[in-house]
């Protein structure tokens, strides 16, 4: 192999130049040959990695960052290669060892892995054998690389939980992952690869499948475990707000290639690429309001090369990698926030029995959704966020009685033709109202029938239409609803692709033929047909890259400009929901804390938990994220089985008393259209998000 | 853990009442009750059954009752004397026709489920580890002949091979210097070696689904992040491959090994009938045969309850191996 | 106020993928199954071979000439024997010897003795060609309809085996094939069921199915076989067996169909269409049961081979099909014992090879639909 030259992006002054690079890497090309054709997964990437740094490796789903990852342990999945390249790694005992020709699994790349290098992946929960103790699979790490007895192994593994904060470790080491949290799973995984004490940790996404707070905790431990042992950490993510709060270093990776690599500061301040720009620009940072539309800044990257490295099976189109255009969503002030409210909710209960134990007999009771008021104004976003588990989406299923509710009512205004009261109304009756009230679901791939042509899926709900008929309150804003009697003509299903962004010509094909932000589309013209007044998007773009969020988000601000649109906007993403929101809804197991205009629960939270929840969230300014003031997230979310008695975030909550524990507090109303369910709302002053 | 096989226990004994009585109806099936059969039977061989002893009989299986309490009254009978009734052919209690077949039965059935398990296992691991290679077609191609080759066919031309070209005579399942002689080593070895064949007739019907599961199941733990992970810590690939993956394919595995024991008592049936080998097949056929309901009905219930234990077995076996479930079913955890 | 930026453009991912339905894609995957795909001709080889066995097959099914009882199969030779009947193939006649001691009898070929074999020759044997017509004409016969000819041998009453295994195959395939029609008719609808409405409705039709699964399977239709009057005619005798054998067979249809339709009710498209306001009549037909085809299709293809192996056990054992009827395992009672194997083995060679290329087919088949049916599989990940 001929030495590869290493070229640098004119980032060389951001390079510490006294040490020498931990790991090395130089042309380094991965490709995936299949009967079709050759993928190239990583297409000559040049990174160095230096002692005691974290380094992030950023960018997109189907970038090509973890696989850069995977070909320095030789953990490519077959039929992935190193078809060129060099992986230099710098020894403890000062040789200089080339990764990329070791035998995958020779002796000397296993001392490798977990030795000289460990590694933690993106699902904690699977990463875990299902079948085996924690403490066992700590242990084995323990035993392969420190020559330990069994017992001492064992005991070493206690230890090990201990390091990585898990409160008591010998109950735990005794546990199966399935029975410990995501966060402590992560912990686990973190103490299996710091069994070897290696320099180098490589840490793939492995935040992303976590709740905010939880990310928040890993991210601190990973922080002092870094600074501790003095590790070099090669950190891979998507997310722009965890790289301003770990990197010292940063790489951009786009189709394979490493377009950037700058000192972070730089990075954000003064972008090279312009592909990082339009990450940047496609990334919402908290509490900061662009004066100008960011599309105008966000120029479109040109696109490098003809290979697409597709290699983890996302498509993406042309457009979708093209510039997207920043929306400036224009904000109702609180004073605006008027109109008799189009649905509420008042005591809404939807609870699940679990049965156990001989002949069942044993039953928990689950409260979903505890006793939630909430309304839905006229032409407003109503943004909804809480951590997974919390009763967002069965709130919403409850909504459009997907799920029935237990007990408490929902009152709409939407529709004669169904009764005012629907949480106990008849399936039949709900019609008219479900043509009112429609959904925007989260998996693109899932809520598109694989069977049908869009055709089919945009004439489905029309198939079924029924003349709408307004209660004379709430149609004040829109025009009577049209052509509700029209024949499904193909113009009319054009019309609505073209809403949407789409085209005639996409008709009669089938979903499997269009990449996930297209299919959101589809689904959001679905939404549409049937003129709703109401649109519930459950995490519509979660499960979307940055970019093509940008877009549909975009798409979404405007449709409801030029229709008229409420929206319930579900996410767990803090900075999503107050790019687009008006108002805001924070929910905790079951039951809703806090509503607030989003400007205001941003800048001056009234409950705890929400305070916490924005302390956690990261923001996509490293200047910003390191000088904050952040608060200290204590213990972890309760099993929703067992709530804690009274509020049900005093477990958590840095000012619970004892009145917390004996009295639930209500939501109340705490300040101009807010309102807050802590008894100590008013006195205590909680930390927000500085501008 | 206790609740739940208490739980499973009450279902089996459910399905084994329910078993029991379609065994019943069957042996009500045939036209004329079971006293008029052995009338008529009796008459055959010259003999005439007194009214007296006739009563006693009728009084016996409760024949002038309705069908429920003539039910009761053959379930009372087994369940309390284990009395299966009468078979008119053999001239004896069901009871001791079954006592003397059942043993090998269960040996023999035994036998085939071991191996199927075994052979399943061995090369499903293999398939799955070395998936789309040339041994991989192999094994997958001779999984489907075995399932696609009747029973009694493999066991005719293994009688076939057998004779044609060594000479031998098959079936039975001792030599003929073993069948009379008392038990010994020699003799215990000698049932082996005549069990082995028909074992592995048997066992060919079963394997290719079993090894499609276990091909299926590995390969899908195979490339589970928890692998890569046990990679990434530097364990040894054949170490980190049974220690993980196998272990977690072997749930499925044992969920499914309960049902493969009524097709092993089917395949057992067809076998031994054709092999001639002193087992419940042969008798059972012989029973259906002449219509002596007594005996089959008997040896049908006692095959549904073996198969209903098996089942039970296995899945309690699924519940100790896999943590998953053993932590469901004891309820609150900690 | 932005608009939405550029067309998506036309070339996207080749207008082809795009317009594919999901079938076309299922068939695409399937035909990659290169075996299955044989398999797949083969079996339709075999239904045609069902629906014209009058004109395959030289003989009716029940023709027996008592002069040459267990023919070894003959042999065809092309040739021209020079006595102006001219290039074609033929077969030899037999000569009988008689042991004098056993007085059994033994047949050798006649070299001298041929007999021309014709295409589309006029049999003697009057049928009617698919109800439409009658005629005598077979695919190939004897120019002359007397001379023996038995390419597969004979059995112990002179009836040419060839003949039988082909009419065979209308009983043997077609049993298969209506008994899992009806199987699936109680798998789907139970299967569905249970599946769609859950609760007590799940409960005991899952108990139900495993109460059927943990019978064995082998002794219950011998015992209900055995159960079936002997006084009743060959036609409803042959419904009786195909009714008991889908009343036992249906169970892993019905819980592959549960297993579909709970994953399939908890879709997210699924539960879109009801929002949509589509009825629940038309959720299931439109939307679930789309959806159901590919697997339960597998799985028929699947169930096929288990219910024609099945009946041959049972037909085998005596307890099935009864002559006259003609099915691969009534041909295969003829082969009950060793002795009878011994004496002419093709007896069990050659409707035991029927049967294995039927059931082998048909698992490859199944195999392979099974693989393509996985919907996505590839797409997803």
């Amino acid at each position: 192999m001929s030495e590869a030259v290493l070229t640098e992006t004119g980032a060389d002054a951001a390079v510490p130049a006294s040490s020498s690079p931990l790991l090395d890497i130089r042309g380094l090309t991965v490709e995936f040959p299949t009967e079709e054709k050759l993928v190239t997964a990583v297409d000559t990437a040049d990174m160095a990695i230096y002692p005691q740094q974290v380094h992030c490796l950023v960018g997109e789903s189907g970038s090509g960052k973890s696989q850069t990852a995977r070909a320095a342990l030789g953990l490519l999945d077959p039929p992935g290669r190193i078809a060129s390249g060099q992986l230099l790694f710098h020894q403890s005992d000062g040789q200089v060892l080339d990764l990329a020709t070791l035998k995958p699994r020779g002796r000397r790349m296993r001392h490798i892995r977990g030795g000289e290098i460990g590694m933690i992946f993106q699902e904690p929960a699977r990463s875990l054998s299902p079948m085996h103790t924690v403490g066992f699979q700590i242990a084995e790490a323990m035993r392969l690389h420190r020559g330990l007895s069994r017992a001492e192994a064992y005991e070493a593994a206690v230890d090990a939980l201990a390091d990585v904060k898990i409160p008591r470790p010998e109950l735990r080491a005794k546990a199966y992952p399935f029975e410990l949290s995501g966060g402590m799973r992560q912990r686990a995984m973190i103490a299996i690869a710091l069994a070897g004490r290696p320099r180098l940790l490589i840490a793939d996404e492995p935040t992303t499948a976590l709740d905010v707070t939880t990310q928040a905790q890993i991210l601190q431990l990973l922080r002092d475990i870094q600074s501790e042992r003095e590790m070099a950490i090669l950190f891979i993510t998507h997310d722009l707000g965890v790289v301003a709060d770990m990197a010292d270093e940063v790489s951009v990776m786009r189709s394979g290639q490493i377009v950037e690599r700058q000192e972070v500061h730089r990075l954000f301040a003064a972008p090279e690429h312009d592909y990082t720009r339009m990450l940047l620009a496609a990334t919402p940072k908290l509490r900061i309001k662009p004066t100008e539309p960011l599309a105008d800044r966000a120029t479109a990257p040109s696109t490098p090369g003809a290979q697409s490295a597709d290699a983890e099976g996302v498509d993406k189109l042309a457009t979708e990698q093209q510039a997207p255009k920043q929306r400036i969503p224009e904000q109702l002030a609180p004073e605006q926030l008027t109109g008799e409210p189009l649905i509420s909710v008042r005591g809404l209960t939807r609870s699940f029995t679990l049965k156990s134990g001989l002949l069942g007999r044993t039953r928990h009771v689950l409260h979903a959704v505890d006793d939630v008021d909430l309304d839905i104004l006229p032409g407003e976003t109503l943004g909804l966020v809480g951590e997974s588990g919390c009763g967002k989406s069965t709130l919403a299923k409850c909504l459009l009685r997907v799920e029935k509710p237990s007990s408490g009512t929902v009152t709409q205004r939407l529709t004669d033709r169904t009764p005012t009261e629907v949480a106990a109304a008849p399936e039949a009756s709900l019609r008219a109202y479900r043509q009112q009230l429609r959904m925007v679901f989260q998996d693109p791939f899932g809520s598109l029938n694989p069977r049908m042509t869009v055709r089919d899926i945009l004439a489905e709900p029309l198939r079924h239409q029924q003349v709408a008929v307004r209660t004379s309150g709430t149609g004040a804003r829109r025009p009577e609803a049209q052509g509700t009697s029209r024949p499904i003509t193909d113009e009319r299903l054009v019309e609505l692709l073209e809403l949407v962004g789409l085209q005639a010509g996409h008709l009669d094909r089938y979903p499997h033929a269009f990449s996930g932000g297209q299919r959101q589309r589809i689904g959001i013209a679905r939404a549409i047909a049937t003129d709703p007044q109401v649109l519930v998007a459950d995490e519509a773009v979660s499960a979307l890259d940055v970019s093509v969020r940008a877009q549909v988000l975009d798409l979404m601000g405007q449709l409801q400009d030029t229709r008229g649109l409420s929206y319930l906007f579900i996410s767990h993403d803090m900075s999503t929901v107050e790019h687009l929101s008006d108002r805001v809804a924070v929910m905790y197991l079951g039951k809703l804390v806090e509503t607030a205009p989003t400007a205001a629960l941003f800048a001056e939270p009234k409950h705890p938990y929400t305070e916490t929840l924005l302390s956690a969230v990261p923001i996509a300014d490293p200047v910003r994220q390191r000088s904050r003031q952040r608060v200290e997230i204590s213990g972890e979310l309760p099993d929703p089985t067992k709530k804690p008695s009274g509020c049900p975030f005093r477990s958590r909550c840095r000012f619970a008393e004892e009145i917390c524990a004996t009295d639930t507090p209500a939501l109340r109303d705490v300040g101009p259209g807010r309102e807050a369910a802590c008894h100590f709302a008013e006195e205590l002053d909680l930390t927000g998000v500085a501008r | 853990m206790l609740q739940y096989t208490i739980r499973r226990l009450g279902w089996s004994l459910l399905t084994i009442w329910l078993i029991s009585i379609v065994c019943f109806f069957i042996i009500q099936a045939p036209p004329g009750d079971f006293v008029s059969v052995l009338i008529a039977q009796a008459e055959e061989d010259g003999r005439r059954l007194s009214a007296a002893q006739i009563d006693v009989l009728r009084e016996r299986y409760a024949l002038d009752q309705p069908w429920y309490a003539q039910y009761f009254t053959w379930i009372w009978g087994i369940l309390t004397e284990f009395d299966f009734g009468y078979s008119f052919r053999w001239n004896r209690p069901a009871t001791d026709v079954i006592m003397e077949y059942l043993p090998f039965t269960i040996l023999l059935a035994g036998g085939a489920m071991i191996l199927t398990w075994f052979i399943a296992f061995a090369i499903g691991i293999y398939t799955a580890v070395k998936r789309y290679s040339a041994g991989d077609y192999f094994f997958t191609f001779l999984g489907f002949i075995g399932l696609s080759v009747p029973n009694f066919v493999l066991a005719l031309v293994f009688m076939y091979i057998a004779f044609a070209f060594f000479g031998m005579t098959v079936g039975g399942l001792f030599s003929p210097e073993y069948v009379e002689a008392d038990w010994s080593v020699a003799r215990v070895l000698d049932l082996v070696q005549n069990l082995a064949v028909p074992a592995l007739i048997i066992a060919t019907a079963g394997t290719a689904g079993l090894i499609r599961i276990t091909r299926a199941n590995l390969s899908d733990e195979l490339v589970q992040p928890y692998v890569v992970a046990a990679r990434a810590r530097g364990q040894r690939e054949n170490v980190l491959l049974l220690r993980y993956p196998v272990r977690a394919a072997m749930n499925p595995f044992i969920s499914t090994v309960g049902y493969a024991i009524p097709s092993v008592i089917s395949g057992e049936v067809i076998v031994s009938s054709v092999l001639s080998l002193p087992t419940t097949g042969p008798v059972l056929l012989g029973a259906l045969r002449n219509q002596d309901m007594y005996l089959a009905g008997s040896f049908l219930l006692i095959l549904g309850v073996l198969t209903v234990i098996g089942t039970v077995i296995s899945d309690l076996l699924l519940a100790w191996a896999d943590p998953r479930v053993r932590r469901q079913h004891s309820g609150a955890t900690e | 106020m932005t608009t939405i930026e550029g067309p998506i453009p036309e070339e996207d991912r080749g207008k082809d993928t795009g317009q594919k339905s999901s079938a076309s894609l299922t068939w695409r995957r399937f035909k990659r199954h290169k075996l299955a795909l044989v398999s797949l001709w083969i079996i339709v080889g075999v239904y045609l071979i069902a629906i014209f066995a009058d004109v395959i097959a030289p003989r009716p099914a029940g023709d027996y000439n008592p002069d040459y009882p267990l023919i070894p199969p003959q042999s065809v030779t092309i040739t021209d024997p020079g006595d102006g009947r001219g290039m074609g193939f033929y077969v030899h006649g037999y000569t009988q010897e008689i042991d004098e001691v056993s007085w059994n009898r033994y047949y050798t070929e006649d070299p001298d003795e041929l007999h021309k074999v014709e295409f589309f020759a006029s049999s003697g044997h009057d049928y009617q060609f698919l109800g439409l017509f009658t005629t005598d004409r077979k695919l190939f016969a004897p120019e002359d309809a007397d001379a023996p000819f038995f390419l597969l041998g004979s059995d112990s009453n002179g009836r040419d085996i060839f003949s039988r295994v082909i009419y065979g195959t209308q009983v043997s395939m077609s049993i298969g094939l209506i008994g899992v029609v009806l199987s699936l008719v109680i798998g789907i609808a139970l299967g569905a069921a249970a599946g769609f409405f859950r609760g007590v409705v799940d409960t005991v039709i899952q108990r139900i199915t495993e109460l059927f699964m943990s019978l064995p399977s082998i002794p219950l239709w011998m015992a209900l076989a055995a159960a079936i009057p002997r006084e009743w005619g060959p036609l409803t005798i042959y419904f009786a067996i195909t009714v008991l054998l889908s009343l036992i067979g249906w169970t892993s249809l019905a819980r592959e169909v549960r297993g579909r339709v709970l994953t399939l009710r908890s879709e997210d498209y699924v539960v879109a269409a009801r929002l949509d306001g589509a009825s629940r009549f038309r959720v299931i037909r439109r939307h679930i049961l789309p959806g159901l085809t590919s697997h339960i299709i597998a799985s028929v293809t699947l169930a096929v081979p288990a219910m024609i192996l099945a009946e041959t056990s049972l037909s085998f054992l005596g307890l099935g099909l009864q002559p006259p009827v003609v099915s691969w395992g009534v041909l295969l009672q003829e082969a009950q014992n060793i002795r009878s194997v011994i004496t002419a083995p093709w007896l069990l060679i050659v409707p035991s090879t029927a049967v294995v290329i039927a059931t082998l087919s048909l698992n490859f088949l199944g195999d392979g639909l099974r693989d393509a049916a996985d919907p996505y599989g590839g797409a997803v990940k």
